[in-house]
């Protein structure tokens, strides 16, 4: 009789509940940082409050309207607005070619239901695939979000500076891009649903096109406890808003964990 | 009294079983046949950790059983050579089976328990046929047509010609019921669908065979082997007759257009297939059918040496079956925007695949405070997206019960999509706050170049390394997909701020790219 194999082992060298900081053991590589901070457990992180008013995350991003996230943590705070839109009762989809590196079980662990998660692979390179199943999806008027990822495999440039495979989902340019925003924008005000643009485009960089209601810069970094361990503060910056209703807000501030071990 | 006599005079009473056994199997041995000679398996999936299903009697040699994982069947036969068949193949060859027994009896009937088995009505067809013989030799010729190996038995009583068939390979005519009782009863157990816990006791009773099966007292069987047992004996009782039940198969509907001139144009064409589609759904409006899946084939035309081009094919499902030309001719024109064309149609033929109209459901909405939406336009707008981009573009995340990132996951095609649970995001706020950044991960991890100290080099540098978190496959997995992977994994801070996931993987003594945090 065949028994079903023990599932592989998985070993953390450090362990999470350990105070403070600890050092890496050998076998690690010569000259990697010794001093290690650690993941916190669900619960710890606590929030950072803005100087002035903050907006609540749905506020931010508003229905009927195009809103453009560039960069760091694009992905994270995409999958937190989907999940957001999600517990309104209301479907949600994500568009992106299968390069993009979608990772679900950090989506779900991000909050998002996966069986109520639409997930479209767009063909790699045509700018106007990724607008296309957008309208598609709007026009049904049977979701409430759709995020359009843009920015690419790994959504970063490459680790080793080379590029690694996987085209970016280009957007139409120039004339174009005016026409599937129109075009859009129109979509979403019927439906009351919201597009969120994944762009590839820097925080200090010109907007997706005119018709980009809200345009907001995130930026990440690494924050170290005083108790130890440590958080990712992620800070969006509103760089556009053509409606004015988010102007004179503070910088919205969330505090993330990183996953297992980071 | 010769044969074809003695056979007229109980013509009435007659029924054939064509068991094709191991159909699974033998689809697969038929749709890979580049894989002869090797042993072969039904797995229930294409991943490692899904189970077998079914095994070549080569196989099975080798140690592989039905229940095992397909990773650790592997590692017994290296040389096993496994796929998973899905139900809709099965469906299709059933059906392409029954259509060419339909050649030797307009009565048939595909079993509705067993997928291998088919029934057939041979009475009236002695006239063509002689005698029972012939008519059997050729509907095991029919098996052999369509590269299928299996039995055919006529006999009296369904659930003992099905016992003979399962201890048979090739033709037998019963003579008469004690000729098929007698037979019957010498079949194996082993080869008959019992509850595997009944195997098991009918084995440690010492019970082989179905004639000892039924010699037990009926109410000891209710008692001592359950209820589901007493009623498979009950199904071989003499006077038990099932009536038959003819599957109604109806006809193809198809057309074909001629396109002269030849043209390539979305739009004419368009105009074309909608004439035709017209007619179509009229033919289904007729059968009071609806439309469950619209093929389209386009002949192309012959290029300048007159070589004849491959076809350009496609199949289209609507959101729902009906006879609304306008939401099909709309999946028609995605898909056409969507086909690239390497020359001129010169024919057009349009095959529909008829299925029943549902009523439809009244929608109730959901969510606290927010607006409702429709399932049904979802669906409809998940159908556009498949004709747009083929029905594997869009999908829904499946979690998979596997360790390496890559496979822990995938994506499955879906038509349509739960509405998920509204729940009070305030409440959760501080559990919200505390969710993690997401990862995204390459499909194939990408080699990192090291420096001369082994440490992984990027551009622009590393900072800071964390970790490292080790992943390793058992000692069990010596052979095959999985084994012998160790992977140290660190996340590598770079100068410009960006979070990279990577492993050192000790077995290639090399550095991967595995995903980014984003």
């Amino acid at each position: 009789m065949f028994s079903h194999p023990i599932p592989p082992v998985l070993r953390p060298i450090r362990l999470l509940s350990a105070p403070a900081r600890a050092t890496v053991p050998s076998p690690a590589p010569a000259g990697v940082d010794g001093s290690l901070a650690l993941a916190l457990r669900p619960g710890d992180a606590e929030v950072v409050p803005g100087r002035e008013r903050a907006l609540g995350l749905l506020e931010t991003v508003p229905s009927g309207r195009i809103v453009e996230i560039c960069g760091r943590a694009r992905a994270s705070v995409g999958a937190h607005i989907l999940a957001a839109v999600q517990a309104r009762g209301e479907p949600v989809a994500w568009i992106a070619p299968r390069s993009a590196g979608l990772f679900p079980p950090d989506l779900a662990a991000a909050g998002l239901d996966l069986d109520a998660l639409l997930v479209v692979h767009v063909p790699e390179g045509d700018p106007r695939a990724g607008p296309k199943a957008a309208e598609l999806l709007l026009r049904t008027g049977a979701l409430g979000a759709v995020l359009l990822d843009a920015t690419g495999a790994l959504g970063a440039p490459s680790a080793s500076g080379r590029r690694e495979a996987g085209a970016v989902v280009r957007t139409p340019s120039g004339s174009a891009t005016t026409a599937w925003q129109g075009r859009l924008l129109g979509i979403l005000r019927e439906h009351d649903a919201r597009l969120v643009i994944l762009s590839p485009g820097e925080p200090a960089g010109e907007s997706l096109g005119p018709l980009v209601s809200v345009r907001l810069a995130l930026s990440c970094r690494r924050v170290e406890r005083a108790e130890g361990g440590h958080v990712f503060e992620v800070r969006a910056r509103v760089t556009k808003d053509k409606s004015g209703a988010l102007s004179g807000s503070a910088p919205r501030l969330e505090v993330r964990r990183g996953p297992l071990g980071a | 009294m010769d044969r074809s006599a003695r056979d007229g005079a109980a013509a009435s009473l007659r029924i054939a079983c064509i068991d094709v056994p191991a159909l699974p199997l033998q689809i697969l041995r038929r749709d890979r046949p580049t894989w002869a000679g090797h042993p072969l398996a039904v797995v229930a999936e294409d991943r490692p950790q899904a189970s077998v299903l079914a095994v070549s009697k080569s196989a099975r040699a080798l140690g592989v059983r039905p229940g095992m994982r397909y990773a650790a069947a592997l590692s017994i036969a290296r040389e096993l050579r496994a796929a998973p068949v899905s139900p809709r193949r099965i469906a299709e060859l059933r059906a392409e089976l029954v259509g060419a027994l339909l050649r030797l009896s307009p009565r048939v009937e595909p079993d509705r328990e067993h997928a291998s088995v088919v029934w057939v009505d041979p009475t009236g067809m002695l006239a063509l046929f002689e005698s029972y013989e012939r008519w059997a030799q050729s509907a095991h010729g029919i098996l052999e047509s369509l590269d299928l190996t299996g039995a055919v038995v006529v006999g009296w009583q369904r659930a003992l010609t099905l016992a003979v068939a399962r201890g048979t390979r090739g033709v037998r005519i019963l003579e008469s019921a004690a000729d098929e009782r007698a037979r019957a009863s010498r079949t194996p157990l082993g080869k008959l669908e019992l509850p595997l816990a009944a195997h098991e006791t009918l084995h440690t009773l010492g019970l082989r065979t179905l004639g000892e099966l039924l010699a037990l007292p009926r109410d000891e069987i209710a008692v001592r082997l359950g209820p589901e047992v007493a009623r498979f004996v009950d199904r071989h009782a003499p006077v038990h007759r099932t009536p038959f039940e003819v599957a109604p198969l109806p006809d193809p509907i198809e057309m074909e257009a001629d396109i002269d001139p030849p043209d390539d144009d979305r739009a004419r064409l368009l105009f074309c297939i909608k004439g035709a589609l017209h007619a179509l759904l009229s033919a289904l409006a007729a059968r009071r059918l609806g439309l469950g899946t619209l093929r389209i084939v386009l002949a192309l035309e012959r290029d300048v040496g007159l070589v004849p081009r491959p076809e350009v094919a496609f199949e289209l499902t609507p959101a729902r079956a009906g006879r609304d030309a306008p939401p099909v001719l709309e999946l028609v024109r995605l898909r056409l925007e969507a086909l690239t064309l390497p020359a001129r149609v010169v024919r057009i033929a349009l095959f529909a695949v008829p299925s029943t109209i549902e009523g439809t459901q009244l929608v109730l909405s959901a969510g606290t405070g927010a607006r409702s939406r429709d399932p049904d336009a979802l669906t409809r707008g998940l159908s556009r997206l498949r004709a747009a981009f083929g029905d594997e573009a869009v999908t829904r995340a499946q979690l998979m019960d596997a360790w390496p990132p890559e496979a822990s996951f995938r994506w499955e095609p879906v038509r349509t999509l739960s509405t998920p649970a509204a729940r009070d995001a305030a409440a959760e706020g501080s559990a919200a706050q505390a969710t993690p950044l997401v990862r995204r991960v390459l499909l194939e991890p990408c080699p990192l170049p090291a420096d001369t100290s082994g440490r992984p080099r990027t551009v622009p540098p590393i900072l800071r390394m964390t970790g490292p978190y080790r992943l390793q496959s058992g000692w069990w997995a010596k052979t095959g997909w999985g084994a012998g992977i160790v992977r140290d994994y660190w996340y590598a801070e770079r100068g410009d701020g960006a979070l990279l996931w990577i492993f050192h993987d000790a077995a290639r003594s090399a550095w991967f790219l595995q995903g980014i945090v984003d």
